[in-house]
């Protein structure tokens, strides 16, 4: 066991850290509030992440990368966090869309899709959920039915995140109504400037919220060759993809319990006389939270790299994801009633609340915990 | 970075494993409760293994390991809920008396490494009390006061207490049988790991048994090497209360395919790692010379209170998922019951150490 950074996982941090301030205005950090919604920014960001091989730091330079090993990207995945970095766009296109391209694409596939999708250039949705299937994504209902050349498409997806600003979906849909519900579906790497399909934006409950959208699907036309993965083992193609998202989430979580522990420390340094015990038990607790999130996922990823498989990683976007809104509702508890009026503190509080459904609820993370790290048996 | 074991160290776990399933099952440590000797053959082989001697240095005749070592150590030791006195010995004097560079401390490294049952006397009259010196005193001759709650206290030949002095914290040594020495058992929620109150009326002590240090060092370590132990306390609870609800069988299927159940269970995984990750984290600031204080008291404060914390929940849900059965003395849980709600309270309860944890991060961030 070794607590200190590796050689070589200091080397690409202060050469990641060089590259990250050489690229942020100088007034970066005092004025984030403001840059966080710099959308120009947030797009200049991501392209020249992808150039200079920071954006997916594991692949090969082609493809926005220098071939680092996983802990060495991890290392810059948490760095990044800790020097909020600004948010990628059109966020579950690098860290969800294209792992999964990499794993079941083509070639074809992916010479076509990846680098505008890294670069930006075209953002990507999961049409995952629908109406009638959420949580139980197996029962989903829009179906492909194969045309000569073509699946023809007819259903509806909802809460699909930025569906009217991008360009493409991984769209699952029912190929084969006979087959247990579990089989018979398959994924399309779907084009949403085709005709029949319509996107409406939903209203969020908070304005800063990134966009849900019902997108409707009427005879539209995709493709045989946009099928990835095999036909009716759409089913496998979700759950490698949940899992890169699980990998993708809990990372942002924990930036955000950081920025909550921060919050919450400052609201306490303003009490007079001191905070009190109970505060201070509260505080230590949460930070505790904070530390086993990223620890644990050092942990995890050392684990594997030493060639054991990690139990570690099934927990963490439950955990980080309950500790991210255990440690809102700390801050807000150690700001005092004055909350009640602080906008921007009760907004973070309530984005949080998407952080235990997005990406699988902590219901069904329960559930992959319980099954797959202890062995329990299916419900 | 590297959170795992090495070949030594799982070599080291892998045989602990295979002697205390042998030795220290649970009908051993069920007779523990009635017999107070049915520890000492159990005593005499872990000696001879060279386990209280794994963190003493090699000079003084110990295989001069690391908090790493007894932590991969003490977690198999906490899932077979040893009756030995093994943390109290190897876990707490040793870590507290390798910071003090006298030569009394040296021999009494030497005796643990042999065999000598040793324990630190900590707690005060107030035993929430943070300062670690509380409830003895040192005038330079003679050592006064009671230390309460003492693990081991009434196994101990040797006890490693901490006082004040006019010139700061001290760390003395006493032999138990010393004059002026009294030692009043008190009854333990785990009696295999039996608690005393220590009184000190004047105990003459030789100046050069008694040395200026202060014990937060040691203590950071001894708490990281118990947290350890409850971290395996958590993974055989867990474990007993899986294969329960694997098998067992109401409407019609295993407990443990309701989501109630299920649930329930994999919280007190995430508890239980998020507790280990904390632990492995504070043995390694521990071990690294490069670490400091703050950071390796925060840690330590964290270990032990995330330890305490996931092994009360953890041995709780356990009893939960089993019904009625659990609050039998012929059922094995109240055995880790007992041994988590003691480790819990000891070397400072949760409560205590958040609001240490939550000072440091203050201090951090200021």
């Amino acid at each position: 066991m070794d607590v200190t950074e590796t050689d070589a996982q200091r080397e690409v941090r202060e050469r990641y850290r060089k590259w990250l301030d050489d690229f942020l205005p100088a007034d970066y950090h005092d004025r984030y509030a403001h840059y966080r919604e710099d959308w120009g920014l947030r797009r200049a960001h991501q392209r020249e992440a992808f150039e200079a091989g920071w954006l997916m730091p594991q692949w090969e330079p082609e493809l926005g990368g220098q071939d680092l090993g996983s802990l060495e990207t991890l290392t810059i995945r948490l760095e990044a966090a800790e020097q909020a970095a600004p948010k990628l766009p059109n966020i579950q296109g690098p860290n969800v869309v294209a792992p999964g391209l990499r794993q079941h694409g083509t070639d074809a596939q992916q010479d076509r899709y990846l680098v505008p999708l890294l670069r930006g250039d075209e953002w990507w949705a999961l049409g995952m959920s629908e109406p009638d299937a959420g949580s139980d994504f197996g029962s989903l209902r829009t179906k492909a039915v194969r045309r000569g050349d073509v699946y023809v498409v007819n259903g509806q997806k909802i809460w699909t995140t930025q569906a009217h600003e991008s360009r493409f979906a991984t769209l699952y849909v029912r190929t084969d109504p006979e087959a247990p519900k579990h089989r018979g579906i398959s994924c399309l790497l779907a084009d949403l400037d085709s005709p029949g399909v319509t996107a409406r934006p939903i209203r969020m409950a908070s304005d800063g919220s990134d966009v849900f959208c019902e997108v409707f699907f009427d005879d539209v036309e995709v493709p045989v060759e946009n099928l990835l993965g095999a036909e009716n083992d759409g089913w496998g193609v979700a759950m490698a993809s949940l899992n890169h998202e699980r990998d993708m989430i809990w990372v942002m979580n924990w930036v955000d319990v950081e920025r909550g522990l921060d919050r919450a420390a400052w609201a306490m340094a303003s009490i007079d006389g001191g905070p009190g015990d109970d505060l201070l038990v509260d505080l230590g607790r949460r930070a505790a939270d904070a530390a086993a999130i990223r620890l644990t996922g050092y942990r995890a990823v050392t684990n594997e790299l030493r060639g054991g498989r990690s139990r570690e990683f099934l927990m963490l976007k439950l955990f980080g994801s309950e500790a991210l809104q255990r440690t809102w509702e700390f801050a807000i508890e150690a700001a005092g009633p004055a909350a009640v009026a602080d906008a921007e503190l009760l907004f973070e509080d309530f984005e949080g609340l998407g952080a235990t459904i997005y990406g699988g609820t902590s219901e069904v993370q329960r559930n992959i915990v319980g099954e797959r790290a202890l062995g329990l048996p299916k419900g | 970075m590297n959170f795992g074991f090495d070949d030594d160290q799982q070599s080291l776990r892998d045989a602990a494993e295979h002697v205390l399933a042998a030795e220290s099952g649970p009908a051993v440590v069920r007779a523990g409760i009635d017999d107070p000797d049915a520890w000492r053959p159990l005593w005499a082989t872990i000696v001879g293994l060279g386990w209280p001697a794994l963190a003493v240095p090699e000079d003084d005749g110990g295989l001069g390991l690391g908090v790493v070592d007894l932590v991969a150590l003490a977690e198999v030791t906490g899932r077979h809920v040893l009756p030995a006195p093994f943390l109290s010995s190897a876990g707490l004097a040793v870590p507290l008396l390798a910071t003090v560079d006298t030569p009394a401390a040296h021999a009494v490294l030497a005796a643990i490494a042999g065999g000598t049952v040793t324990t630190v006397a900590l707690a005060g009259p107030d035993p929430r009390d943070g300062d670690l010196a509380a409830g003895a005193t040192w005038d330079g001759a003679t050592l006064s006061g009671t230390k309460r709650l003492v693990t081991d206290g009434t196994r101990a030949e040797t006890l490693v207490v901490t006082a004040t002095s006019p010139d700061g914290p001290v760390v003395a040594v006493v032999p138990a049988t010393r004059d002026g020495v009294r030692v009043e058992p008190v009854e333990s929620v785990d009696p295999n790991r039996p608690l005393a109150d220590v009184h000190l009326d004047r105990v003459a002590l030789d100046p050069a048994a008694v040395a200026q240090v202060d014990p937060g060092a040691g203590v950071d370590a001894a708490r990281t090497v118990a947290a350890a132990e409850l971290v395996g306390v958590c993974d055989k609870v867990l474990e007993i209360a899986v294969e329960h609800v694997s098998s067992r069988t109401q409407f019609g299927r295993p407990l443990g395919a309701f989501q109630a159940v299920k649930h329930r269970l994999a919280d007190v995984f995430v508890a239980t790692e998020r507790a280990r990750t904390l632990t492995y984290n504070a043995a390694m600031l521990l071990d690294d010379a490069g670490s400091s204080s703050r950071e390796r008291s925060g840690a330590a404060a964290m270990a032990k209170a995330a330890a305490s914390e996931a092994a009360i929940f953890a041995a709780k849900s356990a009893v939960q998922v089993h019904g009625a059965i659990a609050m039998t003395w012929e059922h094995d849980l109240h055995l880790y019951t007992r041994r988590a709600r003691q480790g819990a309270l000891c070397l400072g309860d949760r409560r205590s150490l958040y609001r240490q944890a939550g000072q440091a991060y203050l201090q951090g961030v200021a």
